[in-house]
């Protein structure tokens, strides 16, 4: 089991990381999710060896790891551009680690040509890593990283430079892997999707800590912070005021809501569409706003209303863009202009 | 293009035809300025070298390999020592930033563009035995009871020193240049990746680093050895005669013991080798060319104690090793250390400009019939002759091969063959084609073209190759004439290039040394003979003037390289 254990790191001369606590348990896949620049990298560099902690301890099975370098640690690493070795063909790319490792090369036959079946590329052995599309690129890398049968596979956003179908592909064949081999893992990325499909956990970084760690349905359900949610694409994040102890006002109407604040107290909400019948949350309405302006309790939650402001085709729905840059999904599309009543769900954020 | 049909074909054709035809006027002066110049001499030297008693003397045989073995033999240790000082280099130069960066850079870039003459004395002045370093080791050794023989250095041991660092000072900077560019564009995810599959810093580097920077390494290793492998000039300033590698030797045996079927036989070797050399070095740089794009540069300043103690003490110690010699000539210049030849009275030590004012003077008994400035004034106007010369050549050739057609290709490396001969190759070839002839002046500005006449073609060829048809056939559109097309189109354009081709010109025929030994009259010295000549003389005075000279040619020089950085077109001039 991998543990973090309040590490500190800095980047030329500001903090970057300034509290970072967890741990990986054996078999399980957690996706480390951040903005660019949050410092999601260099955690994987500081976990592999390849930089150091100012503070605190990174442990493997309750050893410190600090005086081991990275080439005892016995890790894995997958970079989004590949690292492949440009003067090894596929096989000697793959064979480097067992290499390092003074395995015999008939084992180390037998492992590769294993890892190439794995990773469909079977009979790419003897071809130049750098004729292989960004895909077999990647599938290459994986395997190499495999190939030792590491304690803790690292991921750092694998899958960003490829494109989208490629994508789903060879996340659906990551998934599996880690599965079977019960290798835990580290997946960073800033792509919630991904995020959402691979983890067992889910850790949001934000400004040089932890905010959440969660499973994924946990943290979709109630994501507690604007960061998380902004991060996550969970509904939509709104600006609210605290006017009364169970009352926030906002653009789109006062919620009854004790957010834990003070009155005056600026806050942010999180409204979700509730499912309902039309649409997935809201009906098409050609009068005008109701005089009042004021949210209406309905049975999924809140009532309000919105002026249309844009409307997108989406796959099997409209995407519907409201006042203030709000948007919702619905089955019809409606008119700009029109104003259409909302059923939301209203959460405090901190 | 796909729309032509049969007639605008023939037409294409017909005015091909008529193209090729007045073109080949473009080629005749510049080919046969080659074939009687270059091409003739090099049939001579063959002609002679394949002659059977050329063949078959032992004593020749024997003289020719041990030759070439020295030869081989000093261009591996100035190559290893290169390396050594080159490597450390390049790493520090591709991996970190610190202040002064630029300008060290630019220092350690210097050397190679200096005539030989100058670094030969440059190197002379600060280690030689009248050097500035000489009296400070007998001050110590008086002083201290410390002396250079306790290290048992023999004079013809310590020239030998002198040379291969005189070979590192010059060549450094290719390394740094070729091998310190792979090792900025490596990928640091390599070398992570490597670290976290279980490599130590041993494989690191044995398996994964090395491997890649292989080619540029080889690249960089072939260029120095070629050039110590042709060096002549510090070899025979620093070292003498003694040290008789090919180059050398194809002096001795041209004009000290005459003996011209050996010299040819040399220079055949000789020849050889090189072309070997620049074929080997032309494949593997075209590998590291087509190794991964440049990588935004990766260099940050030094972190840990370790680096920063490495960048610290070797940028003093790049530093000393590039301006030591540099300032010490000048220095020295201006300053008595030894009494002047068959001077009674006491010695003035210290400051003097007397070295300088007695370029001025034409004295009886010294070494020229002339005052020594005239050999300044020899130079200058043989430089002169060379730009035009060389301008008159290139410019039809370069005109040509702007737009070459597939016959002009094939002639291109024809035009480039004399690169590979080395200038000493070049002076035997005159001697043994034009004999007495070669009492007349002017074939000295002729050789000298001869080694200008690739870096000219070299650096007009892509000025005249960038000028957009295009822009030509808008201006005439707009009504103005071909005059004022070439006026205002050509002409900017081709300015720059025009200059600093010429400027090129100017500082090879300035520093031109091999060539110009052979074939020089007393009558007529250049710059660098004049300091040959007073290196090799006994007496204050003579070093004096050998000092003040070399200092003149070395700011001649330094204002040229100025002037064509300036002026350069893109990245026209380099081959």
């Amino acid at each position: 089991m991998l543990e973090l254990r309040n590490v500190v790191k800095s980047y030329e001369g500001k903090p970057l990381l300034t509290n970072i606590s967890f741990t990986v348990s054996q078999g399980e896949t957690i996706c480390l999710l951040g903005a660019s620049g949050s410092g999601k990298s260099t955690i994987l560099r500081m976990i592999a060896g390849l930089e150091f902690p100012e503070r605190g301890a990174i442990l493997l099975n309750n050893l410190d790891l600090a005086q081991t370098p990275p080439h005892l640690r016995d890790f894995g690493l997958v970079f989004q551009d590949y690292g492949l070795f440009p003067h090894l063909n596929v096989f000697d790319n793959i064979a480097f680690g067992l290499k390092m490792r003074n395995v015999s090369v008939d084992e180390i036959k037998q492992r590769v040509s294993a890892l190439l079946e794995q990773v469909n590329l079977s009979g790419f052995d003897a071809r130049k890593v750098t004729d292989l599309s960004g895909g077999e690129q990647q599938r290459v890398a994986l395997a190499r990283a495999l190939a030792p049968s590491p304690r803790l596979l690292m991921f750092d956003e694998p899958l960003g430079a490829l494109d989208r179908s490629l994508k789903e592909d060879l996340l659906n064949e990551i998934r599996g892997i880690l599965h079977k081999t019960k290798i835990p893992a580290i997946y960073v990325t800033h792509d919630q999707e991904e995020a959402f499909a691979i983890a067992d956990r889910i850790l949001v970084l934000h400004e040089g800590t932890i905010i959440r760690d969660a499973a994924p349905q946990e943290i979709w359900r109630d994501p507690q912070f604007a960061a998380v949610a902004k991060l996550l694409g969970i509904g939509n994040v709104i600006e609210g005021e605290v006017i009364a102890a169970d009352k926030v006002k906002t653009i789109y109407g006062t919620f009854n809501l004790n957010c834990a604040k003070n009155i005056g107290e600026k806050t942010q909400l999180l409204l979700t569409e509730s499912p309902s019948p039309s649409g997935r949350g809201a009906r098409s309405e050609g009068k005008s706003p109701s005089p009042s302006g004021r949210g209406v309790r309905g049975e999924g939650g809140e009532e309000i209303q919105l002026t249309v402001e844009d409307v997108l085709f989406k796959q099997d729905q409209f995407q519907v863009k409201g006042r203030g840059g709000l948007v919702i999904h619905m089955k019809n599309a409606p008119r700009i202009g029109d104003v259409i009543t909302v059923q939301v769900q209203v959460k405090c954020l901190s | 293009m796909c729309m032509l049909n049969g007639n605008s074909i023939k037409f294409t054709k017909i005015r091909n035809v008529f193209h090729a035809n007045s073109r080949i006027f473009l080629w005749i002066p510049t080919l046969l300025f080659l074939f009687s110049f270059f091409f003739f001499p090099l049939f001579k030297i063959l002609a002679l070298t394949f002659n059977p008693a050329t063949l078959t003397d032992p004593n020749n045989l024997r003289i020719t390999q041990h030759a070439t073995l020295f030869t081989f033999y000093q261009a591996t240790l100035s190559t290893l020592l290169t390396f050594a000082l080159g490597l450390p280099a390049a790493i520090l130069f591709s991996k970190f930033t610190f202040p002064g960066k630029s300008l060290l850079r630019a220092l350690t870039t210097v050397p190679f563009m200096l005539p030989t003459v100058v670094v030969a004395a440059a190197f002379n002045s600060l280690f030689g035995q009248r050097g500035l370093f000489f009296p400070l080791s007998s001050f110590l050794s008086t002083t201290f009871n410390f002396q250079l023989s306790t290290f048992h250095l023999q004079p013809e041991t310590f020239n030998f020193l002198l040379i291969l660092l005189a070979h590192t000072f010059y060549n450094t900077s290719i390394v740094i240049r070729i091998v310190g560019n792979a090792i900025s564009r490596l990928d640091s995810k390599l070398e992570s990746s490597a670290r976290v599959l279980g490599a130590d810093t041993f494989h690191v580097w044995k398996d994964i680093i090395l491997p890649i920077l292989r080619p540029s390494l080889l690249a960089a290793a072939l260029l120095v050895f070629m050039f110590d492998f042709t060096s002549f000039g510090v070899i025979l300033l620093l070292g003498g005669s003694q040290f008789a590698t090919l180059e050398v030797e194809i002096y001795i045996r041209a004009l000290q013991l005459p003996n011209l079927n050996l010299a040819a036989l040399l220079s055949v070797i000789q020849l050889i080798f090189t072309l070997i050399f620049s074929i080997l070095y032309t494949r593997t740089i075209n590998k590291v060319q087509t190794q991964s794009a440049p990588r935004f540069s990766t260099a940050r300043p030094p972190k840990t104690h370790r680096e920063r103690i490495f960048v610290f003490a070797f940028c003093v110690f790049l530093f000393a090793f590039f301006i030591l010699p540099l300032i010490s000539l000048p220095i020295r210049s201006l300053t008595r250390l030894e009494a002047d030849r068959g001077q009674r009275t006491e010695v003035q030590y210290g400051f003097t400009t007397d070295y300088y004012e007695e370029l001025f003077i034409n004295r009886r008994g010294s070494l020229f019939y002339v005052p020594p400035v005239q050999a300044a004034l020899n130079s200058l106007g043989f430089a002169g002759i060379t730009v035009i010369l060389s301008l008159a050549l290139g410019y039809p050739a370069a005109y040509a091969l702007a737009k070459p057609t597939r016959f002009e290709k094939f002639l291109d490396p024809f035009l480039m063959l004399p690169l590979g001969a080395s200038a000493v190759m070049m002076g035997l070839g005159f001697i043994l084609s034009f004999g007495r002839l070669i009492a007349s002046p002017f074939f000295i500005p002729i050789a000298h073209t001869l080694i200008a006449l690739p870096f000219v073609i070299r650096t007009l060829q892509p000025a005249l190759a960038s000028i957009p048809e295009r822009l030509r056939q808008a201006a005439s559109t707009l009504g103005a004439s071909p005059l004022r097309v070439w006026q205002t189109v050509d002409f900017p354009i081709l300015s720059r290039a025009t200059l600093s081709a010429a400027t090129f010109a100017f500082t090879v025929s300035l520093g031109e040394f091999g060539a110009t030994l052979l074939i020089t009259r007393p009558e007529y010295p250049t710059i660098p003979i004049a300091i040959s000549r007073f290196l090799s003389q006994p007496g204050g005075l003579n070093y004096g003037q050998a000092m003040a000279m070399a200092t003149v040619l070395m700011l001649l020089t330094t204002l040229s390289i100025l002037l064509i950085e300036k002026l350069r077109f893109n990245n026209a001039g380099e081959l």
